[in-house]
């Protein structure tokens, strides 16, 4: 192996031992007595921020010319988004069922 | 144009407009495979999320995640794996490549294997996709649709690695094949990493106050 | 660094055997014939399906020879029961849509066209290409079959929607095993259109000639690029819907299903789901769908048109950037579907915006044809002809949207025959149209001989008025409050509209032998018509410098370079009043992109 290629290996390491911690991190969590929005949005952090690494990293994303980094990302970003509007309806639907009117 | 020749291969002469992308056409594949499959996988989150969202007793009975605390080691640990096989490959290592690929082919099955037990596991519990013990049925219907499709691609994930470790070997394939095979290998780990809080810590039975 | 070639793929030395030359053909032009094929079949089958309603619906207890042929039990002494009406409307539109609007536009003129649009000899992954067909061929024989199995198709509306799709038989025929094999057959489709989308994008990036930058690609090449970005991520969601779906079938599970539901008297065992879920699932493909119908025929349009106008658009590139927002917009608008479902009235609202904005992109489209038409002296031929019906098509559908668009005026046309009158304009015959354009321009470089101009002018006049007199009078039904998938009208409100139904059935039976004579016209032509020389068009694009029909590997061996933009018309050079994409000639007044 030249030093180079160690080097590559090396940053892999470094990002595998980053996402140990972080899937740590979401055990403790899954472990505390947290409820409702407080737990989604820690999860989805924490979930998020492994994304980043392991798209721009493990998947080599980062290393790809900005125009393909920039298609693929606002593309799903864009996709992933137009997905949300099924809040509305899943809320109103939580909100039926609690005070038992309305559809269920 | 410099970047045509990054990309123009030996296989023809022909003199080709420069690709705005400047990767190979089969890696641009695997990408914009990666992207359908990301739809998939969010449709079937966004069930479940919506279902469990709506409902109010939603359950929240995993007593112990350690056996998925093992599986997320191993799925990522296979993720380094593949990245050194990789390396090797691009280094033109191919006795190493393809034992580091075969490393991570077994990592793959024993994650198989132990998500198979994981589910038996919850199959004696009495979670079934129809009823479970602690409450709605869609807890057992969309666990099991998510896991499900998860294993389904990872073990479709581990023979596509197999194969193309052996092909590798035989010199049919290259280096940039295991690039390929290698970002779909990460982006089923990616989907996993998605999975557990999703599915297994946010269903985890809070600690007594 | 990349040691293998962006296009190693698209080199496969020629067939040899019968099999792989004309069934399992790795050739993207054979892929292509036969996309257009299947959804020649479909059409027909799809067709046929339409003369069986629409005579139901106008003669309601007149019998239908030998339709007792087509069910079991659906049609005895040859009438329609109510539910085999449903069934054969369902399959009327599940095989249009999926397998004729998506198919031809898309995958059979995209598969012949494009990979000679780019310059390429084939598509990048041949092997993923015939598979595309294939599947979705599979997928077109599973559809068929459930017309034969258990007590036939399902009755559930293209839509499916739960949760009497998701209960299974209690709701009705076919909503048991019809379903299942409905759901089956589109999942495969999905996965056939995911094969081809996979091979078109990277074509159109990797697979360019020399000098065929993005902006010197053809407007239908540049319409299937949109379109397969498209698919991509709405195909790749439809499928796990399907899948979801088989499973509260087969498994008994209830996502789409609510809790306390009572069907035909019967409480059903599910609970916790949500029937809204498939609503959002379903829509969020479906309406892209819809714009995967209409796009690639905005983009065959333009070329046909261009061609016989014999002068570029006034704006080339605000064509592309209006496609690209529509598929973009497209995603955001796909409430609009769901305006009465018991959605979130706050949804409607939200989802009422994008759908007012889509129409800027649509109109912008209209206006450049319409500015570029305007002081053009157009060819007068069948292709031409069928790209101006196109434009009168979308703007008669379009115009509709407008009303549709708006919550407080839909819920009270939804569901009525004015919804159906502005999709089939839209998305149904303006997308035809498009689609006949095409045959009659590409059929020369397609199959090598000439189709008849003059049959094809009738085909036209006689289509057009055809349409519009089917589909106009349903604007006047669906104001009068005429409900749509009602199989007949006892309603006192609606019996005075029956004759306006017979006036439609007749028009319908019209419009529909008069396209026997374009298939007498595509038959004939085909093995009888006059050999077609090279560019029979004066076309400019790549696919006009080719033989007809092209040679295996398109352009025999030699590498295309392209000097010019895609559309020099009403220049001087020495070939007359057009410069070819691939023509080293410099000329006065030609408009190159940088």
């Amino acid at each position: 192996m030249t030093t180079a290629e160690r080097h590559g290996i090396g940053k892999y390491v470094a990002v595998y031992i980053c996402l140990l911690v972080i899937t740590a991190l979401q055990f403790v969590i899954g472990y505390q007595n947290i409820q409702g929005t407080q737990l989604v949005v820690r999860m989805l952090t924490f979930a998020i921020i492994e994304t980043l690494l392991v798209v721009l990293f493990f998947m080599n994303l980062g290393s790809e010319k900005p125009v393909f980094v920039k298609f693929v990302v606002y593309f799903m970003l864009f996709v992933l988004a137009t997905m949300n509007y099924i809040w509305t309806d899943s809320f109103r639907l939580l909100l039926f069922r609690l005070t038992k009117v309305g559809p269920s | 144009m410099s970047e045509a020749h990054v990309t123009m291969g030996a296989h023809t002469a022909a003199p080709m407009e420069a690709p705005p992308f400047a990767i190979p056409s089969k890696k641009l594949a695997m990408w914009l495979f990666v992207m359908a499959d990301v739809m998939t996988f969010a449709a079937c989150v966004a069930a479940y999320a919506f279902t469990r969202n709506a409902t109010p007793d939603w359950p929240r009975p995993f007593h112990s995640v350690t056996a998925v605390a093992v599986m997320t080691v191993i799925m990522l640990t296979s993720g380094l794996t593949m990245l050194i096989a990789l390396g090797a490959a691009k280094a033109g290592d191919k006795a190493g490549a393809f034992r580091w690929m075969m490393i991570t082919a077994v990592a793959g099955i024993i994650f198989t294997l132990l998500h198979i037990r994981d589910w038996m596991g919850m199959i004696d519990q009495g979670v079934g996709l129809l009823h479970n013990p602690w409450g709605t049925a869609a807890f057992g219907a969309s666990f099991y649709a998510i896991t499900g499709f998860s294993l389904l691609h990872i073990s479709i994930g581990t023979i596509a690695l197999i194969i193309v470790a052996i092909r590798y070997q035989g010199g049919r394939y290259n280096a940039d094949d295991i690039e390929i095979v290698s970002i779909f290998w990460q982006f089923v780990g990616l989907v996993w990493l998605f999975i557990v809080p999703v599915v297994y810590l946010m269903n985890q039975t809070p600690a007594a106050r | 660094m990349h040691d293998t070639s962006t296009h190693a793929a698209a080199h496969h030395g020629p067939p040899t055997s019968f099999i792989r030359k004309h069934v399992f053909s790795l050739d993207h032009k054979v892929i292509g014939k036969q996309y257009y094929g299947l959804g020649l079949v479909a059409v027909i089958i799809g067709m046929v399906l339409s003369w069986v309603m629409r005579i139901h619906l106008a003669w309601t207890a007149y019998p239908i020879p030998g339709l007792h042929l087509l069910s079991g039990t659906g049609a005895p002494g040859n009438v329609m029961t109510p539910e085999f009406y449903l069934q054969v409307m369902t399959m009327h539109a599940t095989f249009m849509v999926f397998f004729v609007l998506t198919v031809v536009p898309f995958a059979a003129f995209g598969n012949f066209f494009l990979p000679i649009h780019t310059g390429a000899e084939d598509m990048p992954f041949p092997h993923f290409n015939m598979m595309s067909f294939w599947t979705t061929f599979v997928a077109f024989c599973v559809m068929l079959l459930s017309f034969f199995v258990g007590d036939g198709p399902t009755l559930g509306g293209w839509t499916q929607y739960a949760p009497l799709s998701a209960v299974g038989a209690v709701a009705g025929p076919g909503q048991g095993s019809g379903v299942i094999i409905w759901a089956t057959s589109i999942a495969i489709f999905c996965v056939g259109q995911l094969f081809g989308a996979l091979n078109f994008i990277p074509n159109v990036l990797d697979l360019r000639c020399k000098g065929m930058s993005m902006w010197r690609l053809p407007m239908p090449t540049w319409a299937w690029f949109i379109t397969s970005c498209m698919g991509l991520t709405s195909f790749s969601v439809l499928m796990p819907a399907c899948i979801l779906l088989i499973l509260d079938h087969v498994a008994g599970t209830s996502f789409f299903v609510a809790s306390n539901l009572v069907i035909n008297d019967q409480l059903q065992p599910h609970s916790g789901g949500s029937t809204l879920l498939w609503q959002h699932l379903f829509w969020f493909f479906g309406h892209p769908e819809v714009y995967i119908a209409i796009v690639p025929g905005m983009g065959i349009v333009s070329h046909v048109l261009i061609t016989n106008m014999r002068k570029p658009m006034l704006s080339h590139r605000v064509l592309v950037y209006s496609m690209g927002a529509l598929a973009v917009l497209s995603y955001m608008v796909y409430g609009h579907h769901m305006f009465v479902s018991g959605m979130n009235p706050f949804s409607s609202l939200v989802f009422s915006f994008p759908t007012l904005l889509i129409t800027i992109p649509s109109t912008v489209i209209v206006l450049v044809w319409i500015g570029s038409l305007y002081g053009a002296k157009l060819r007068i031929n069948a292709a031409s002809l069928f790209a101006l019906g196109f434009i009168s098509m979308f703007i008669t559908g379009g115009v509709s949207g407008f009303f549709l668009a708006q919550p407080s005026i839909q819920i009270l046309l939804h569901a009525t025959y004015f919804v159906v009158a502005h999709f089939h304009f839209t998305m149904a015959i303006a997308a035809l149209f498009g689609i006949f354009s095409g045959t009659y321009f590409w059929f020369p470089k397609m199959w090598g001989r000439m189709m008849n101009d003059n049959l094809g002018k009738l085909h036209f006049w006689l289509t057009f008025i055809g349409v519009y007199a089917i589909f106009m009078p349903m604007h006047y039904l669906g104001l009068a409050g005429n409900v749509r998938r009602y199989q007949a009208f006892v309603v006192d409100y609606m019996q005075p509209l029956v004759g306006v139904h017979q006036f439609i059935t007749i028009a319908a039976l019209f419009t529909g032998a008069v396209q026997l004579i374009f298939i007498y016209n595509f038959i004939h032509s085909r093995f009888w018509g006059e050999p077609a020389p090279e560019n029979p068009w004066q076309g400019t694009s790549l696919e006009w410098s080719v033989p007809s029909p092209p040679p295996h590997d398109n352009f025999g061996g030699k590498h295309p370079v392209v000097y010019h933009d895609p559309y020099q018309y009403g220049v001087q050079s020495s070939t007359g009043d057009y410069l070819m994409q691939d023509s080293p000639e410099q000329v006065k007044g030609a408009q190159d992109e940088p």
